[in-house]
């Protein structure tokens, strides 16, 4: 953590501390509400909610668990609701599940102009919640297994492994007809 | 030829001891000796070097395919706005937040309090009462005891004495009164 935020929370300087979070993390937040949410929209109005939740539940942040950590977990809830008022269905335990697949529809894919592209988002696009949300934060984070790790709450080896079982499942939905068949 | 030969090679897959491995290797995370290893396996495995082929466009494509959005310039304009609202609307857990903190601070008030201000009240306030009967007393010796204030044959000091006692219990029951009122705010 910013020391200077540190100090200011070891204060009880709220306000100041609060000041120092929305800059250090607002875009990670907005990164991680992006790979969950899919919808650059969705994902700046939760990026407000979950920075609003911070600045409200921050007088009770006890420290016992790391500032990003908390933060992270309010992101994580925050999309999750938002999830949930799509479709009532979604399941908050079972990222694998049909419905939390389904939850999220929304694709900001941009222009329609490159067929391999455009073909490699659906197919990533059926891969379960849990592995898609991995892969675009991966490539969001410029590549960072940590920051990852850090933004699911997830331990770096699950996150590799994930990562891992997407990639290669995309690999084999990717090849063509006759590589498969040969 | 040599596209159906990659093919094939695609087809059967990387060694599964190294595919874990070709992956890590891919982004550059893979430890320095695994990664030696694995150059000298990819130097004579046709179906790994494929595999990482596939894998590295694979990775070039996804990077390039994702999008990468970004914050809209007004964001932190209307973030500041809601916090802005919000600070001057506190909400319930706000107000319980405050409510708790100035009850703790009655409490350490009191605590502190007690200690000479209660107490130096009491004996002002006992003072001023025994010396204006104590005043009574000399120009109008029977004056109190007519009024019935001091009983007969009590001396003046031990009325100075038992007024004083009396402020102070006041002063006592003061306290228990404002102790009272922040076990009541806690309970709230």
């Amino acid at each position: 953590m910013d020391p200077a935020i540190q100090a200011h929370l070891a204060a009880g300087r709220h306000a100041r501390a609060f000041d120092l979070i929305v800059p250090e993390f607002r875009d990670r937040v907005f990164r991680l509400s992006f790979s969950i949410l899919k919808d650059r929209s969705a994902a700046e109005d939760a990026t407000q909610e979950t920075l609003v939740r911070v600045w409200k539940a921050l007088p009770g942040f006890d420290g016992r668990a790391a500032l990003g950590t908390w933060i992270y977990a309010i992101t994580r809830n925050t999309c999750l609701m938002e999830l949930r008022k799509r479709r009532p269905t979604v399941s908050f335990d079972d990222p694998d599940s049909t419905e939390a697949q389904h939850a999220a529809t929304a694709i900001a894919t941009g222009p329609a102009e490159d067929p391999e592209r455009d073909n490699l988002l659906r197919l990533l696009d059926s891969l379960p919640a849990n592995q898609q949300q991995a892969v675009r934060l991966f490539y969001l984070e410029d590549r960072s297994y940590d920051a990852v790790a850090a933004a699911l709450g997830m331990p770096l080896g699950t996150v590799k492994n994930l990562l891992f079982r997407a990639r290669k499942r995309l690999m084999e939905l990717a090849r063509p007809a006759e590589v498969q068949a040969a | 030829m040599n596209q159906s030969i990659h093919e094939r090679a695609l087809s059967l897959g990387p060694c599964a001891e190294y595919e874990f491995d070709l992956f890590e290797h891919s982004e550059g995370s893979l430890a320095p000796e695994p990664a030696a290893l694995l150059q000298q396996h990819l130097a004579h495995c046709a179906r790994c070097r494929a595999y990482a082929a596939e894998l590295a466009q694979l990775d070039a494509t996804l990077a390039a395919a994702l999008p990468r959005p970004e914050l809209s310039p007004g964001f932190d304009a209307r973030l500041a706005a809601r916090i802005g609202e919000l600070r001057r609307t506190p909400d319930r857990a706000s107000a319980l937040v405050a409510a708790e903190r100035e009850h703790q601070q009655l409490l350490g008030a009191l605590g502190r309090g007690i200690d000479w201000r209660t107490w130096l009240n009491a004996a002002a306030l006992g003072s001023v009462a025994g010396g204006v009967l104590l005043a009574l007393d000399a120009v109008a010796p029977q004056l109190l005891e007519t009024l019935g204030l001091v009983p007969a044959g009590v001396s003046p000091s031990t009325t100075f004495a038992v007024v004083l006692g009396a402020a102070a219990l006041a002063g006592g029951l003061t306290f228990a009164r404002r102790l009272g009122s922040g076990l009541l705010l806690r309970r709230g």
